[in-house]
């Protein structure tokens, strides 16, 4: 059993500052239950860290995250791309990936879960309501973590 | 032979009595004589062989004897021959054996020695009367069928044109009668210009024609048989007409004929394939499109199979099984196929109907079918329109979206960082919606600009290609005049055609992202090529800039697509290009080895050439 003590680590793939922004602001909150390690700007930056290559090829400056938190749109390799690569490596097939998007259409939601996304986020336009998801994201992980964490 | 004898010794037989004899023994009639009593004096083998008796029992009986009738007196004959030269009688009598036997019997006298010997010769008509009694009954039996045939008649002329037999009920329907025509000749008895319409005819029969040929008579129509009879020599004796009352079918044969000419007047004139199929899969009629659609004249398909005419096998093997499906059924059957022909392959869409004759069988199978070939390509691109509308809305309303959220957001953060009173995070904060907000604007712009290019263009003009790049190039002079790139630009004589200012818009787009992405470069390079390809111009707009990875090369073309998030733009350039060449009926696409070795897009537009000159095409 993990330690109680230890947050959950995330890394964020999102291409817009503005909404990384927001989610990182809104985890300084639950800075003692999640931390960010890493937050990438497209698809193929996000693979490149999880399987470690390019310019993140040095294990340490790559640490494995207990959780991605993904958008879908992105540049070079879009969210489904991710999704389906990282099911298909073994290091790295494990990580739970929660979608964070804009979009609520059907086709993504099936998509994104039948490339193996454990949960789908559509990102509210109100205020109250983003800050309210990504604290009750933060507990629901950090508390499956403490549970079933090794 | 007492008499006989005398008749000989008197010199009336003379010296040839024997050969006499013998010559009377080989005669087929009976002969005998006989004294003026009646008695019998003597008979040939014949007339013995009449009475079934041999001679000695003949000859000297009474001729009465073997009479026919009772009350026989020869005397009568005797007293009547006074007068007369001879007698003739038609007579029976029963032989030995109780047979009847017919007898034509003459008698006259001959005189002799101051009396008369009487001789009779008698002629067995036994087989004659049977012969003509079985002609009598074929007779009757003939007139009951002529007369019992419905709407028939049976008339029968000699080499005179007479008539010699008139008969059936359709004389007397006409208000003939046989009476009245018999032995009169077609002029002499029937109304003139019906003698006249048939008498060629009859001519013809007595030449040894035999033919049939439809007569009118007033409101009826007849169909005549014409028969040469000929006797055993071959020689034409007379002519028979066998006539039946067609006016019925007739009637009914040209309201088919008239059925069938309405449908062939509707089928010639409609745009559609019809053919008609018999239960062998057999043409039986095409029509005129069919033949175009084929390019086989109509001889070349009626009474073939559509594997007859050229259709690969297994493809006929297809369209029987839907034919025999519909025999089998009585039901309509569709089939769509693409069927190679003079225009190409191309798509048909055909309806197989059952006709049904009077009985309710499906004798034919009509195929009703139309080239569905731009309908299905128009239907296809329709689809592909839709499919790129929904990605088009949903990529629009993703990216209206995003920015909207962050405005809310740190709208939101604003309010908490102005409560903290944190100058900095406030003015981060501001930052933060003022570029979501010039984000939406510009999205915005450009939506709007990509669909004034699907909507009415100005009409097509021919513009060469150095002007267009020359125009081009002066919109995106700032951003030359920062990175300063080498230009290529070809000095080939090429023109373009289609709506300038789009063309322009074009240009702009690819050699602004060219300058953008070689600008990272040492010395950038952008040059502008036109290239002759087969029977098309490409020209193509390249740079040595980063290039682009091959995997994301697909994505380029998408709306607000960006390689680089940091790059400005909202990414709508190559989607607006793409859409310019898609309206223009161009082709359009990207080529680049990779990372750092630059970037092609290449594109292609109906109407490029070599040359300047505007007028031609």
């Amino acid at each position: 059993m993990k330690s109680p003590a230890l947050p959950i680590s995330i890394l964020l793939v999102e291409d817009d500052p503005a909404h990384a922004e927001i989610v990182l602001r809104n985890l300084t909150i639950l800075q003692d239950r999640v931390k960010c390690i890493a937050h990438l700007s497209d698809g193929q930056q996000a693979l490149d860290y999880l399987q470690r290559e390019g310019d993140h090829k040095n294990p340490d400056d790559s640490p494995r995250p207990d959780l991605v938190l993904l958008d879908l749109r992105l540049p070079r390799v879009d969210g489904f791309e991710v999704l389906r690569r990282m099911k298909a490596t073994e290091a790295v097939s494990h990580i739970p990936v929660v979608v964070l998007t804009t979009s609520d259409a059907h086709g993504d939601i099936a998509a994104a879960y039948e490339s193996g996304a454990c949960s789908y986020l559509v990102k509210p336009a109100e205020f109250d309501a983003y800050v309210e998801l990504v604290r009750g994201f933060g507990h629901y992980w950090s508390d499956l973590n403490r549970f079933h964490g090794a | 032979m007492g008499d006989l004898a005398n008749a000989a010794a008197s010199g009336v037989l003379g010296a040839g009595e024997a050969g006499l004899r013998a010559t009377l023994e080989y005669v087929k009639d009976g002969i005998f004589f006989a004294d003026s009593r009646g008695i019998i004096v003597d008979a040939n083998e014949a007339a013995c062989r009449q009475l079934g008796r041999v001679r000695s029992e003949v000859v000297g009986s009474a001729v009465a004897a073997f009479a026919g009738r009772k009350n026989f007196e020869f005397s009568g004959v005797v007293a009547r021959l006074e007068t007369e030269s001879h007698l003739s009688y038609q007579t029976t009598h029963k032989d030995k054996q109780g047979v009847r036997v017919d007898i034509d019997l003459t008698i006259t006298r001959m005189p002799t020695q101051g009396s008369f010997l009487y001789v009779g010769i008698a002629r067995d008509v036994t087989e004659r009367a049977r012969q003509e009694e079985a002609l009598r009954q074929s007779e009757q039996r003939y007139r009951l069928l002529v007369e019992n045939i419905p709407n028939s008649a049976v008339i029968l002329f000699d080499r005179d044109l007479r008539f010699l037999l008139v008969d059936g009920p359709e004389v007397a329907a006409n208000g003939f009668s046989s009476e009245a025509m018999l032995g009169r000749t077609p002029a002499e008895c029937l109304p003139a210009e019906f003698a006249e319409l048939i008498t060629p005819n009859l001519v013809a029969v007595l030449e040894g024609a035999r033919f049939s040929a439809e007569v009118p008579f007033g409101e009826q129509r007849y169909l005549y048989e014409y028969v040469p009879l000929r006797n055993p020599a071959g020689e034409v004796v007379s002519g028979l007409i066998l006539a039946q009352n067609v006016t019925e079918r007739h009637r009914e044969g040209l309201a088919v004929a008239q059925s069938e000419r309405h449908f062939r007047t509707l089928t010639e004139h409609l745009p559609d394939v019809i053919a008609r199929l018999d239960r062998d899969y057999r043409y039986q009629y095409v029509n005129p499109v069919f033949v175009a659609a084929t390019g086989l004249a109509p001889a070349d398909t009626l009474g073939k199979t559509n594997a007859g005419i050229g259709m690969p096998a297994e493809k006929a093997a297809l369209w029987d099984a839907k034919i025999q499906s519909v025999l089998d059924t009585h039901e309509p059957a569709h089939i769509e196929d693409d069927l190679d022909g003079p225009d190409g392959l191309r798509t048909w869409e055909a309806r197989l109907v059952p006709e049904r004759s009077e009985s309710g069988q499906v004798d034919s199978v009509l195929l009703i079918s139309r080239d569905v070939t731009e309908q299905r390509e128009r239907e296809a691109e329709l689809r592909h329109k839709n499919e790129e509308l929904t990605r088009f809305t949903y990529t629009v309303s993703h990216d209206l979206k995003s920015p909207l959220v962050t405005i809310q957001s740190f709208l939101g953060f604003l309010v908490e960082d102005a409560q903290r009173g944190d100058a900095e995070r406030v003015a981060r904060d501001v930052s933060f919606i003022k570029t979501a907000a010039d984000r939406m604007s510009a999205l915005l712009t450009d939506l709007l600009q990509l669909s004034r290019v699907g909507r009415k263009q100005h009409p097509p003009e021919r513009v060469a290609l150095q002007a267009l790049v020359d125009e081009a190039l002066s919109m995106v002079a700032g951003r030359v005049a920062i990175h300063k790139p080498t230009l290529l630009l070809s000095q080939a004589p090429v023109t373009l055609l289609g709506d300038r200012l789009r063309l322009v818009e074009v240009f702009q787009n690819l050699l602004d992202n060219a300058v953008k992405f070689s600008s990272l470069t040492e010395s950038p390079r952008v040059e502008v090529l036109a290239e002759q390809v087969a029977d098309e111009v490409v020209i193509r707009v390249r740079d040595n800039g980063m290039g682009i990875d091959p995997r994301h090369q697909h994505k380029l073309f998408g709306l607000f697509e960006k390689l680089q998030p940091d790059m400005e733009g909202t990414g709508i350039g190559l989607a607006l290009v793409k859409r310019i060449i898609d309206v223009h009926g161009g082709r359009i696409w990207l080529e680049s080895d990779g990372p750092g070795q630059g970037t092609t897009v290449s594109f292609t537009l109906p109407g490029t050439r070599f040359g300047t000159k505007g007028e031609e095409s």
